[in-house]
C-alpha cells in the first residue's frame, strides 16, 4: 500500500508523490498510512510540504471499487474513513505551508485533499470536479467544508450537488486555485514558490506563522488573539536572548 | 485635544475624528503609543456622535512600527509582560468593531505592527509611493496583531503567506491589487479627499457595505449620487 504514495526531500521540502497511475486513486482513505506520515514528517527540518501526482493526473479521488469491496467483506469503513480524516489533519497539523500541484484530473478526494492545502498551483490543462453525488455519496474527507470555505457557498453547492467538471480558468475565477501555469512547469512552479517562501526561515518561525493562521481558522477571536500573543511572546523572549548572547558588531 | 497624550493628536473637527501618530518622521510605535492608545480607546468609544476616524502619520510616513528594541526589552521583563502585549493589542484592535467608518491615510513607510492598526480600519487609502509590509518573520517573529489573519482574509492565503513568511515590502499598487487598499490617491489630496469621503458616507453607515460605498464614491466624482442606501 504504501508504494502507492512516495516521500522525498528536497532542499527542506517535503515531497508526497500520489503513485497509483494512471488515474492516481487513492486506494483507501488513508491513502497514506498514519504511522509512515508521522515518520516522513518528524523530520525536524522540514519546512514546507508539497503534493503532487505522478504520470499526468493529480488524482481522480477515491477507489470506489474498492470502496464498495471494503464495505461487502465487512471491513470497518467508519473507522478507515476516521483514520483517512487523521492523515489530513496530521498534515495540517505539521503547521508547514502545504502546496498542491495538480495537473489532469483533480476530483473528489483528490480536490480535497488539495483543498487541505494552503496553496493550489494548477496546470491549464487541469479539470476540477466533486463527482460524489452521481454516485450516492457526499466528499466524504471535508470537502462539504473546505470546498464552501474556499470558493463560497453558491459555488461549493454547484459543483457538489451537479457534480460537473469545471476547466482550470473557471477555478482560477472562483479562485478554487491560486496560480495557473503552463503543464511542463506545475512542479517546478509550486516547488520554487514554495522554496522561495521558507527558505530564509527557521522551522520555528514558519511554524508559528502557519499556527497562527490555523488557530485564526478554527478558534475563536479571543482563543486566537490570546494564542497569538503566545506564540509572538515566546519568538520574542527567544529572539531577546539570542541578541544578548551574540551582541551585534 | 487631549493634552495628556504624548505620542499621537486627537482632534475631533466636524464630528470627524482625526488621529495623528505624532513621532516623526517614523512615528514608531513604541510602548508610550500604546499606551496613549490604550487611554484614547476610553476617549474615543465615550464619544456618541463621531461620524467618523481618519488614522494617519505626522509627516512623510504613517508609521515604521513597533519599536523593536524596546519591545524586546520589555518582553524580557516576565511573565508579566504577556499581559502588557494583549493590552497592546486590544489598545488598537477595538477600531475594528467600531460603528462608526475608520480610514487609515497611508502615505510613506507602513510597516509591522502600523500595517496591522492599517489592517484593523474600514478602509484603507494610500499615495502612489507608499511602502507596505510585515517584514516580523526576518526577524525571528511573527506579525503578532492579528495581521496574519487579515492578510489572509484580504488578500487570500497563497498570497499572504507569499508576503508574510518572505518579509518582503510591496507597492501601493501591488496593495491594491490584491485588496489590501482600496483607493490610490494623489499624496497631496489623501486627507482632503478622504475627509470628502468620510463627509459623504450615509448616517446609516454599515461596514458590511464597504464595497458598494466605495463604488457609488468613485461614482458620485463625476455624477451626484448620495451614499444612502
Amino acid at each position: 500500500m504504501n508504494s502507492r504514495v512516495k516521500w522525498d526531500i528536497k532542499e527542506g521540502i517535503g515531497i508526497i508523490s500520489i503513485c497509483n497511475p494512471p488515474e492516481n486513486y487513492l486506494y483507501e482513505p488513508e491513502f497514506v498510512r498514519l504511522e509512515t506520515l508521522r515518520e516522513w514528517t518528524g523530520e525536524p527540518t522540514l519546512k514546507g510540504i508539497l503534493i503532487r501526482g505522478e504520470g499526468k493526473h493529480f488524482s481522480a479521488g477515491g477507489d470506489l471499487k474498492r470502496l464498495f469491496e471494503m464495505i461487502s467483506a465487512h471491513e470497518d469503513l467508519m473507522e478507515k474513513l476516521r483514520t483517512g480524516h487523521a492523515v489530513i489533519d496530521h498534515l495540517i497539523g505539521t503547521n508547514l505551508p502545504l502546496v498542491a500541484a495538480i495537473q489532469g484530473v483533480c476530483f473528489g478526494g483528490g480536490l480535497e485533499l488539495a483543498l487541505a492545502c494552503h496553496i493550489r498551483v494548477a496546470s491549464q490543462n487541469s479539470i476540477f470536479a466533486s463527482p460524489e453525488t452521481i454516485h450516492g455519496l457526499i466528499p466524504g474527507m471535508g470537502g462539504t467544508v473546505r470546498l464552501p470555505a474556499t470558493v463560497g457557498k453558491s459555488n461549493a453547492l454547484k459543483m457538489i450537488l451537479s457534480g460537473e467538471m469545471i476547466s482550470t480558468d473557471e477555478a482560477y475565477r472562483m479562485k478554487l486555485i491560486d496560480f495557473i501555469v503552463p503543464g511542463t512547469e506545475v512542479f517546478s512552479f509550486a516547488f520554487s514558490l514554495l522554496r522561495r517562501m521558507v527558505k530564509n526561515l527557521d522551522p520555528r518561525i514558519i511554524n508559528a506563522v502557519m499556527k497562527t493562521l490555523q488557530n485564526s481558522l478554527i478558534l475563536s477571536p479571543d482563543k486566537a488573539i490570546a494564542e497569538e500573543t503566545k506564540i509572538f511572546f515566546e519568538l520574542a523572549q527567544a529572539e531577546h536572548s539570542r541578541r544578548l548572547s551574540e551582541p551585534e558588531i | 485635544m487631549n493634552d495628556s497624550l504624548h505620542t499621537v493628536e486627537w482632534i475631533v473637527e466636524d464630528h470627524i475624528g482625526h488621529l495623528v501618530m505624532n513621532q516623526p518622521p517614523a512615528n514608531s510605535m513604541t510602548g508610550e503609543f500604546f499606551h496613549d492608545m490604550g487611554m484614547l480607546k476610553k476617549v474615543i468609544m465615550a464619544i456618541p456622535d463621531l461620524k467618523a476616524i481618519l488614522i494617519y502619520g505626522k509627516g512623510r510616513h504613517f508609521s515604521s512600527g513597533a519599536d523593536l528594541d524596546e519591545l524586546l526589552l520589555m518582553i524580557s521583563s516576565g511573565k508579566k509582560a504577556w499581559g502588557s502585549l494583549m493590552t497592546n493589542y486590544t489598545a488598537i484592535s477595538f477600531f475594528e468593531s467600531l460603528p462608526c467608518p475608520v480610514i487609515s491615510l497611508i502615505k510613506g513607510v507602513c510597516l509591522g505592527s502600523a500595517f496591522e492598526l492599517a489592517l484593523f480600519s474600514h478602509f484603507r487609502f494610500c499615495s502612489n509611493e507608499a511602502v507596505f509590509g510585515l517584514p516580523e518573520t526576518t526577524l525571528n517573529l511573527i506579525p503578532g496583531i492579528g495581521g496574519i489573519q487579515r492578510f489572509a482574509n484580504l488578500a487570500g492565503k497563497a498570497t499572504a503567506l507569499d508576503f508574510i513568511l518572505t518579509g518582503r515590502t510591496f507597492d501601493a499598487k501591488t496593495a491594491c491589487s490584491i485588496g489590501l487598499v482600496d483607493k490610490i490617491l494623489p499624496k497631496q489630496e489623501l486627507l482632503i479627499k478622504s475627509t470628502e469621503f468620510a463627509r459623504w458616507l450615509p448616517e446609516n453607515y454599515n461596514p458590511a457595505l464597504k464595497s458598494i460605498y466605495l463604488e457609488r464614491y468613485l461614482k458620485s466624482e463625476t455624477e451626484d449620487v448620495r451614499g444612502e442606501t
